[in-house]
């Protein structure tokens, strides 16, 4: 099978998918090397970007998935009127930034980081599958650890965990200015 | 008659103290405190001048800010004789310093939300009804299943003959499901195929059978394993089952 056999089966794939598939999957489904099917997908992006199609590939996590473009958003809406969904709440957006750089987290660390409740919060993003259960904390009550999901990736365009912005460390912090 | 309501809507108290410290253009490491406090509870008497129910967390601040206000105010003296001299701020910066960072992160998150919301994506085709999975349970019902379980049990009964009469204890369920999912998802990552019997031990009180039982089951449920007799009476063999991509 040639290169060009490849991408059309890896469109393929995507394509029936539409859910993210991960590369282990297509490099299984292909029978071919994983670095392969990378440096394959690496080349059908450009060539969608270059050719300026409808559909371009993301990666989530290892995982690919076809998807539209943001500019032609416009043209979407004017055929279907897709309402564009409901934003997240302030609360619900301040909880997942601490989830997705304290996982795996409690609900009580949570709270105490935010100085408010945030179990209506936790609730509206396991709703919408941004963040799961990872784990219980061996302690009494064993609460719930949080953790983010693929699908938080996805929402917010993160090609994986280590994509996430640095958080603006105080390199003084005022413990070090009141010991000096 | 007209009413101008200008009220700003707080997340929650470090979501106030900090827009305090910003329009005060203040330096977060040295906070003015009876300035801030006093704009603080000022809000809160905004709040409810318009009837807006003042969540307790902004009460327990207020009185922390209190709190701060009066120590600072009074030489902070040790039983020992010497001075303390930790800020008594010093809690409530480290805290607002660690918000602050989130609240960074929430802006960015919230830019990114607005810009990837235009990606739009195809449901997954479904191609369930054209393709044949493995099935579940080959050559075997669920009798067949219940017939291996007692023979479980009957030579867990003949090793400990344990049933004495009324004597009984209840103890704490010390080994539960998911570990025993675990247990037996982890034996299939390096065994291709296992055998029911060998799930069970000869150590095993009844009540772990009873629960590799049921993670069994569970895991059959979740569609995650396949259970084949190979011939009638023949011992019963657990499989992982292949899935569709994606699937977990």
């Amino acid at each position: 099978m040639d290169k060009k056999e490849f991408k059309g089966i890896i469109e393929a794939l995507l394509f029936v998918s539409g859910d993210p598939v991960s590369i282990r999957d297509l490099a299984g489904a292909l029978e071919i090397e994983q670095k392969e099917v990378m440096e394959i997908i690496r080349e059908m992006k450009d060539q969608y970007n270059f050719e300026r199609r409808g559909i371009q590939i993301i990666e989530v996590d290892g995982h690919f998935q076809l998807a539209t473009r943001p500019e032609h958003f416009e043209f979407i809406q004017r055929l279907y009127s897709p309402q564009r969904k409901q934003g997240l709440s302030q609360a619900a957006l301040e909880t997942l930034a601490i989830i997705a750089y304290k996982q795996p987290i409690t609900r009580a660390e949570i709270d105490t980081i935010r100085g408010v409740q945030s179990d209506k919060a936790l609730y509206t993003l396991s709703e919408r599958k941004l963040i799961q259960e990872v784990d219980r904390l061996d302690t009494v009550g064993r609460p719930i650890l949080y953790g983010t999901t693929i699908e938080f990736l996805r929402y917010f365009g993160f090609k994986s965990i280590d994509d996430l912005p640095q958080l603006l460390e105080e390199q003084i912090t005022y413990l070090d200015e009141n010991t000096r | 008659m007209t009413y101008r309501v200008k009220l700003e809507v707080f997340e929650g108290p470090f979501d106030l103290l900090f827009h305090l410290i910003e329009k005060n253009e203040v330096d977060i490491y040295d906070i003015p405190i009876a300035e801030i406090t006093a704009q603080y509870l000022q809000y809160l008497e905004d709040m409810r001048y318009f009837d807006i129910e003042v969540a307790s967390e902004f009460l327990v601040m207020a009185a922390t800010l209190i709190q701060i206000k009066s120590r600072m105010l009074l030489p902070q003296q040790e039983e020992d004789g010497t001075e303390e001299d930790i800020d008594p701020r010093q809690q409530l910066v480290e805290r607002l310093i660690e918000y602050r960072k989130y609240k960074g992160i929430t802006e960015e998150l919230k830019k990114r939300e607005d810009k990837y919301q235009l990606l739009l994506f195809r449901e997954p085709s479904p191609v369930e009804s054209y393709v044949d999975y493995e099935p579940i349970l080959i050559n075997i019902d669920i009798s067949d299943l219940c017939k291996a379980f007692d023979s479980v049990m009957k030579r867990y009964s003949s090793l400990y003959n344990e049933d004495t009469g009324l004597e009984r204890s209840i103890r704490r369920e010390s080994i539960t499901v998911v570990d025993k999912i675990k247990y037996i998802t982890n034996r299939l990552r390096y065994e291709k195929e296992v055998l029911f019997q060998s799930l069970f031990g000869d150590g095993e009180t009844r009540e772990s059978i009873v629960v590799t039982f049921l993670a069994m089951l569970e895991l059959i449920r979740l569609k995650r394993i396949m259970v084949e007799q190979r011939n009638t009476f023949g011992d019963i063999i657990i499989r992982n089952r292949k899935t569709k991509a994606g699937d977990k």
